[in-house]
C-alpha cells in the first residue's frame, strides 16, 4: 500500500490530521445517511408493498432492533454468529442487532401463543444489520420487507407464499428477476433412502452447492468426511495415537472397549474434565476410532446427493429428472409429488413465465429450513435480492413446546430500488 | 530544540516511538534499540519517557505492550514497537496504524489452542468443531479463557466453528480448566512447558497465529511532519539495515595469485560460497611487491567454515571473518512497501 493509498482511507487531508482531535468522525462502512428524495421514493415502494400484502390479511408487527444473541444463533445452529452486530451491554447481557426477522417473528409468536389464533400472517419491514468482512457489498445495514405465515403445513400455504413473494417485484414494476426452488424435504428422503446418521446428513446438506460438479466432487466430500470423523472403521484415517488406542482395543466389544478405554482415561489423568464426564470423553473417543457411518453409506449419500444437486431447469424437466433419481434409490416419493403440486397450482401468467427454476444445489445455508426453499436473483446484482422457504423447526428451536409450521419471505427492499424498482 | 520549535510541534519531540515497558518485550525492546545503533537512555526506571542520544530529536515513551498499537493508532505516537499478536488483537478495523516491519526476528511466540490431556478423544481442530456441535446438541457450551478474544474469535468463525462462549482472561489462564471457569484455553506460548505442566496439549491446527516484535507507525502523523518523516526514515533504515546484516559474517582473506581475474574465477567456482554477488578482489601493496590479492566476501552464518576452506583452497592466508553491522539495499524496504518513491528524495 502507498502512502497516499493511506491518506485517501483515512479520508482526511493530510495538513489537518496533525493531531488526533482534528479528525472528523466519519460514517461507519456500510451504513448511509438518507436525504429526502430518495427517502421519500424509499418510503412510497415500501407503502405499496405493505398494501399489496395488506391485501393477503398480513398485518404489520414492528419488533425491536435489538434482541439476546441466543436468538440468533439457535436459529441458524451459529452459522450467522460471524454476521451478526454483537455486543455486551451495561447490564453484562449479550445482544445483537437483528440480522434478519424470521425469529423475532416467531420470538413474538412464541410468547403470545396462548392470545394467536392459527394461522397467523405478519409483514414486516425494517432495518437489518449484517457484518460480513467476506462480502463488503453486502455488509452494514439495509432494509428488509418480507411476511410470515405461520400455522399451515397445507400446499395451498406454500403456494400463497411463493405467489406473494412473486408478487412483489412485479409490484415495483422490476423486470428481469428469476426465482429458483428447491426442496430439502426431496433431499431428506433421497437421504433416508441410505440410512446416515444426523451429523453425515448436515454435511452432506451443507455441500449441496458444491455437489452441483456431480459425481467428481464426491472423492474430494469422501476425504473430507473422513477427515472429520464421520466415517471410521477400517477406511478411516487416524493420527497415530488413535491408531495405537484402536489397536488397544481390537477385538473387543463396545462395552469392552468402552471399559477399556475409561481404566486407561481414569489413569491417565481425570480431574481435568470441564464439563465432560470420563463417559462423555470415551463414548466419543470410540465413535471416533470405530467410527459411526460406514465409509460406503457415505459415499452412497454424496453420490445420490450430487445426482440430486445436477438437476437444475425448467419445473416440468426437472421434477421428472428429481422423480427418476428418487425411483432409482427406491426413496419415497412423497416430496417430489407435494412439489408438483405446488408448481401446479402455481399462476403461470407473463409475471410468472419462464422465471422460475428447480435448483436442487440450493440450500440457502440456513440450519432450520426444512420444505420448500427459494432464492430471487437478478443478472445485475451480486448476491440475492430476496428469498425464503419452509421453517417448520424453527419454533422447537427457540424453545416452543410443539413443532409450528411455518414460512415466510423477504426482500432486500434498497437492491430493489438500486435495480430501478419504481 | 529551541522554544519556538517546541512550540510547532505541540510540545512534544518531533518523533515519538512508543516502546514496550513491561515483560520480556522490555529488555528485548531495549537490546533490539541498542544493537540497531539506537541504545535508549531513560534517565530512571520510574520514568516513561526516554531518548535515543544518536538520534537527536526521537523522544521515547514506554507504554504497557497491549497500549502500544492504541497509542499509535490514536496519534500518541508516530512510531512503535511491540508483538505483531498484539497488533493484530488490538487495531482497529480502519486503522491508522500501519506494518512498517513485519519481523524484527525477537519476541517470538504461538497463540495456540490447548485442550485437557485428559480429553484423549481430541487431538484436532476438527475434533474440537465437532465437540463444539455435541455441546450445543446437550444445550452447553464449550467455555474457551483467552486475552485475545477478536484474534481467536475470526480464527473459529472462518473454520466454522461457531458455538462457543469466550471467557476473558489475563494472566496465569492455564489454571482456567483445573479452575473449572473455562474447558479450554487460547494463549501464548513461546515454549511449551508452561501448558504441559498443566496437563494440558495443542491441537493440530490449532496454531492461530505464530508472532514477534514489529515495528507500526501512523503515516497520516508522519505525511503531515517533514521533521517526523525524516527521523523514522533514519530509525527505520537503522533497523532494516541491522536485520539484513544479521544473518552475514564479513570474511576478508589474502591470495597470492597473478592476477584478480585468477582470484575471482577461483573463488565464483563455488557461487554460495562467493558473497552476495561475487568477492571483491584489491591488490594488496606490499614491500616484497608479490602479487597478492585481498578477496572479500559476505557469508552468511551457517556457511563460516566451509567458506573459510573453500577459501584455503584458493590459496587464502590470513582469513577474518567479522560481525556485520548493517547491510543497506539500494532503497529502504519498508519505506518503498508504505510510502512509494515520493519520500526517496525527501532527505
Amino acid at each position: 500500500m502507498t502512502f497516499s493509498q493511506l491518506i485517501d482511507m483515512n479520508r482526511q487531508p493530510a495538513q489537518s490530521t496533525n493531531t488526533v482531535s482534528r479528525l472528523t468522525v466519519s460514517r461507519i462502512r456500510g451504513m448511509h445517511d438518507q436525504a429526502e428524495d430518495s427517502l421519500r421514493h424509499k418510503l412510497d415502494l415500501q407503502d405499496r408493498v405493505c398494501q399489496l400484502l395488506g391485501g393477503h390479511d398480513y398485518r404489520l408487527l414492528e419488533t425491536p432492533v435489538l434482541e439476546p444473541t441466543e436468538l440468533f444463533l439457535r436459529k441458524s445452529g451459529g452459522e450467522l454468529a460471524s454476521q451478526l452486530y454483537s455486543f455486551t451491554d451495561a447490564g453484562s447481557n449479550a445482544v445483537s442487532l437483528r440480522p434478519e426477522f424470521t425469529s423475532p417473528i416467531m420470538r413474538h409468536y412464541l410468547e403470545n401463543a396462548a392470545s394467536i389464533s392459527l394461522p397467523a400472517r405478519w409483514q414486516y419491514c425494517g432495518p437489518v444489520f449484517r457484518f460480513d468482512v467476506s462480502h463488503p457489498e453486502a455488509s452494514g445495514q439495509f432494509t428488509q420487507v418480507g411476511g410470515e405465515l405461520i400455522g399451515s403445513s397445507q400446499i395451498a400455504a406454500d403456494v400463497e407464499l411463493l405467489n406473494l413473494a412473486m408478487a412483489v417485484p412485479a409490484e415495483l414494476g422490476l423486470d428481469g428477476w428469476s426465482l429458483r426452488l428447491a426442496d430439502l424435504d426431496i433431499l431428506n428422503s433421497l437421504l433416508d433412502s441410505v440410512g446416515i446418521s444426523e451429523r453425515a446428513r448436515s454435511f452432506i446438506i451443507q455441500n449441496m452447492p458444491l455437489l452441483r460438479e456431480g459425481h467428481s466432487a464426491v472423492p474430494k466430500f469422501l476425504e473430507e468426511g473422513r477427515h472429520l470423523h464421520l466415517v471410521g472403521g477400517v477406511n478411516g484415517s487416524l493420527d497415530q495415537e488413535d491408531a495405537a488406542l484402536r489397536q488397544a482395543i481390537d477385538g473387543l466389544n463396545d462395552a469392552q472397549a468402552r471399559s477399556v478405554l475409561l481404566g486407561l482415561l481414569q489413569w491417565n489423568s481425570a480431574d481435568q474434565l470441564g464439563q465432560r464426564t470420563p463417559e462423555d470423553v470415551v463414548k466419543r473417543l470410540l465413535s471416533k476410532i470405530r467410527g459411526t457411518d460406514n465409509e460406503d453409506k457415505l459415499r452412497q449419500g454424496l453420490e445420490l446427493a450430487s445426482d440430486l444437486a445436477v438437476i437444475n431447469g425448467e419445473p416440468p424437466l426437472a421434477l421428472e429428472a428429481v422423480k427418476k433419481t428418487l425411483a432409482a434409490a427406491g426413496a419415497n416419493q412423497d416430496a417430489a409429488d407435494r412439489l408438483s403440486k405446488i408448481i401446479g397450482l402455481m399462476p403461470n401468467g407473463p409475471n410468472a413465465k419462464g422465471r422460475i427454476t428447480l435448483d436442487f444445489g440450493l440450500v440457502r445455508g440456513l440450519a432450520y429450513y426444512n420444505g420448500v426453499i427459494f432464492e430471487v436473483s437478478h443478472p445485475d446484482w451480486p448476491g440475492n435480492l430476496g428469498g425464503g422457504g419452509r421453517y417448520d423447526t424453527l419454533s422447537r428451536a427457540l424453545g416452543g413446546v410443539n413443532a409450528v409450521p411455518a414460512l415466510g419471505f423477504a426482500y432486500n427492499l434498497d437492491a430493489l430500488i438500486a435495480l430501478g424498482a419504481s | 530544540m529551541t522554544e519556538q520549535e517546541q512550540h510547532q510541534n505541540n510540545g512534544h519531540g518531533p518523533l515519538r516511538v512508543v516502546l514496550p515497558s513491561d515483560g520480556e518485550l522490555y529488555d528485548s525492546t531495549l537490546s533490539f534499540m541498542r544493537s540497531c545503533g539506537l541504545t535508549v537512555s531513560r534517565p530512571n526506571a520510574r520514568r516513561y519517557a526516554g531518548s535515543v542520544p544518536s538520534i537527536p530529536g526521537v523522544q521515547v515513551l514506554f507504554q504497557r505492550s497491549g497500549d502500544v498499537t492504541h497509542k499509535v493508532e490514536e496519534g500518541s505516537a508516530e512510531l512503535g514497537v511491540t508483538g505483531l499478536d498484539r497488533v493484530l488483537e488490538y487495531r482497529n478495523d480502519e486503522s491508522r496504524a500501519a506494518v512498517l516491519i513485519e519481523d524484527l526476528r525477537y519476541g517470538r511466540c504461538e497463540f495456540v489452542m490447548a485442550v485437557p490431556n485428559s480429553w484423549m478423544d481430541v487431538t484436532s481442530l476438527s475434533d474440537l468443531a465437532d465437540l463444539a456441535l455435541e455441546f450445543r446438541q446437550e444445550g452447553k457450551q464449550l467455555r474457551i479463557a483467552t486475552k485475545y478474544p477478536r484474534l481467536l474469535r475470526s480464527y473459529l468463525y472462518e473454520r466454522g466453528i461457531n458455538y462457543f462462549t469466550l471467557v476473558p482472561a489475563s494472566g496465569a489462564m492455564e489454571a482456567a480448566p483445573a479452575a473449572g471457569y473455562a474447558d479450554l484455553i487460547a494463549d501464548l506460548t513461546a515454549t511449551g512447558v508452561t501448558l504441559r505442566e498443566n496437563q494440558l496439549k495443542t491441537l493440530d491446527e490449532g496454531t492461530i497465529l505464530t508472532s514477534q516484535a514489529c515495528l507500526i507507525a501512523n503515516p497520516v502523523l508522519l505525511a503531515a511532519s517533514q521533521k517526523a518523516l525524516s527521523l523514522a526514515r533514519s530509525i527505520v533504515e537503522l533497523m532494516e539495515g541491522h536485520l539484513r546484516a544479521e544473518p552475514y559474517y564479513r570474511v576478508t582473506a589474502n591470495v597470492r595469485v597473478s592476477s584478480a581475474e585468477e582470484v575471482s574465477s577461483t573463488v565464483l567456482a563455488r557461487p554460495d560460497l562467493a558473497g552476495l554477488r561475487g568477492p571483491t578482489v584489491a591488490r594488496v601493496y606490499n614491500i616484497e611487491e608479490q602479487d597478492w590479492f585481498s578477496v572479500s566476501l559476505l557469508i552468511k552464518k551457517g556457511k563460516l567454515l566451509e567458506a573459510v576452506d573453500h577459501l584455503r583452497d584458493c590459496g587464502a592466508i590470513d582469513v577474518a571473518a567479522s560481525q556485520l553491522s548493517y547491510l543497506f539495499n539500494g532503497r529502504s524496504e519498508a519505506y518503498n512497501t508504505l510510502f512509494g518513491d515520493e519520500t526517496a528524495t525527501n532527505n
